[in-house]
């Protein structure tokens, strides 16, 4: 592994240990947290095997989930936000991405990671919402709108730490 | 084998984030007590679902298999009938009957409606029963609400009767109360009504009296039921004009029994022995 890959790793590492052991504990009104471990899912090497990002991605949640005392929500929404994620870029590229080897999501410019990220984030929490509501859609339109403030916060969340940390600035 | 090891390295993906998801569904119900009720209630939902799909399916092998049954006790209650009625006739003699070897005229042959027509001015009922069922021509044919028609064409498998709603059809039938005979007839407008013809004007008969067969020509036996009187009016000096509410529903028809009487041919050919005298 090269010092480029390890650090590559390390970021995930710190993003997910800020996410477990700060974004986590902070409560805004009730609210549940916003969840910032979601970019590990949507910036994902395309390169790495599918299979594996889908295990990653559970195990991901799984974490979170035991940390946030929420067994299963997170994992159920990583894992498939993670399957889901390769069929978003293929919309969104208009190609596929075996067909595009030199495609980098870490070079990609603000307002098309923003067009990325968000309806990622929105399936995201739909999806935990969808879990954390008892698996029914009862009453899910108004908890939603309650809950919006967090998808806003995860999406100003991801965006900065994508801008901070990930994004590639082109050598001129 | 290689085929489905094809298939599975193909759709490897979705099958590990379906295997994932549903362990993830299974922690999740498992550890949440709000999963777990609602997958309590989809459970319970789905089972009562295929439940009623499966009592459906069964209610309709059982009922099928139920109406064989009761078209069997059927046949042997009027079987036993035939046989009380017989008792009755011969203990009205002083000679004493023969309760052993009881021989009753009638004979009664379950059948099932194949195909009719009730739009027309002329129709028809075939049945499944057919001369290897002992079916002759000129049979009646009942059913368990009352009168039917009149077997006119048999071959081995299959019987064709001229329904009561066939302008040709000529019933002998009586009144329950006096017992006067008359001839039913349908005139081809209504379904359910036909007219009574040929009741003397004298006799005492009312709306809603029960008009029953008579065993007169040998075609029905005596008293199944044909319907009952709904219009009583004077037609001229000698005869009344009836209308009979028919009991017999010929939209639903179904099960059905042929009626045989054993010395019929022998009756009719002294009839028409008879006919050159005229």
């Amino acid at each position: 592994m090269s010092l480029k890959d390890s650090l590559f790793w390390v970021k995930y590492l710190i993003i997910f240990l800020t996410q477990i052991l700060v974004i986590n504990n902070l409560r805004i009104n009730l609210l549940p947290p916003p969840n910032l471990h979601v970019i590990i899912i949507m910036l994902f090497p395309l390169q790495i095997s599918r299979t594996f990002g889908v295990l990653v991605a559970f195990s991901v949640g799984l974490i979170q989930d035991i940390f946030t005392q929420s067994l299963g929500y997170h994992a159920f929404s990583s894992c498939t936000l993670m399957y889901i994620r390769y069929y978003w870029l293929i919309f969104l590229l208009g190609r596929t991405i075996e067909e595009d080897k030199d495609f980098d999501l870490n070079q990609s410019s603000p307002p098309w990671i923003l067009s990325y990220f968000i309806p990622l984030i929105i399936i995201y929490q739909v999806l935990w919402f969808f879990m954390s509501n008892g698996m029914n859609f009862y009453d899910f339109g108004i908890k939603i709108l309650n809950n919006f403030l967090v998808i806003i916060l995860s999406i100003f969340l991801c965006f900065s730490a994508y801008v901070l940390f990930f994004m590639k600035r082109k050598k001129r | 084998m290689r085929n489905l090891f094809l298939l599975l390295t193909r759709f490897k993906v979705t099958l590990v984030w379906l295997a994932l998801s549903v362990l993830s569904l299974v922690i999740s119900v498992q550890y949440n007590q709000k999963n777990n009720e609602t997958f309590h209630n989809y459970a319970s939902l789905t089972s009562s679902y295929i439940e009623a799909i499966r009592s459906k399916l069964m209610k309709r092998y059982y009922t099928r298999q139920e109406n064989e049954a009761l078209r069997a006790e059927n046949l042997r209650l009027r079987q036993e009938i035939m046989y009380k009625n017989y008792l009755i006739r011969k203990l009205s003699f002083p000679k004493l009957p023969d309760t052993l070897h009881f021989n009753s005229d009638w004979t009664f042959i379950p059948a099932r409606v194949v195909n009719q027509t009730i739009h027309k001015q002329y129709n028809f009922i075939t049945l499944n029963a057919g001369s290897q069922d002992g079916v002759a021509k000129g049979d009646g044919v009942i059913c368990a609400q009352g009168v039917v028609g009149i077997v006119i064409a048999v071959n081995k498998n299959y019987c064709v009767a001229a329904s009561v709603l066939n302008k040709n059809t000529k019933i002998r039938v009586k009144t329950s109360v006096e017992g006067s005979v008359g001839i039913l007839e349908w005139k081809g407008d209504k379904i359910t009504t036909a007219k009574l013809n040929y009741i003397p004007a004298h006799v005492l008969i009312q709306p809603d009296d029960v008009v029953v067969t008579s065993s007169y020509a040998n075609i029905f036996p005596d008293g199944i039921l044909v319907g009952r009187l709904v219009q009583v009016q004077k037609a001229g000096i000698n005869f009344f004009d009836i209308t009979v509410n028919l009991s017999t529903n010929f939209s639903q028809l179904s099960d059905v029994y042929i009626t045989h009487h054993k010395t019929r041919g022998d009756l009719e050919m002294l009839e028409k022995s008879i006919l050159p005298h005229e």
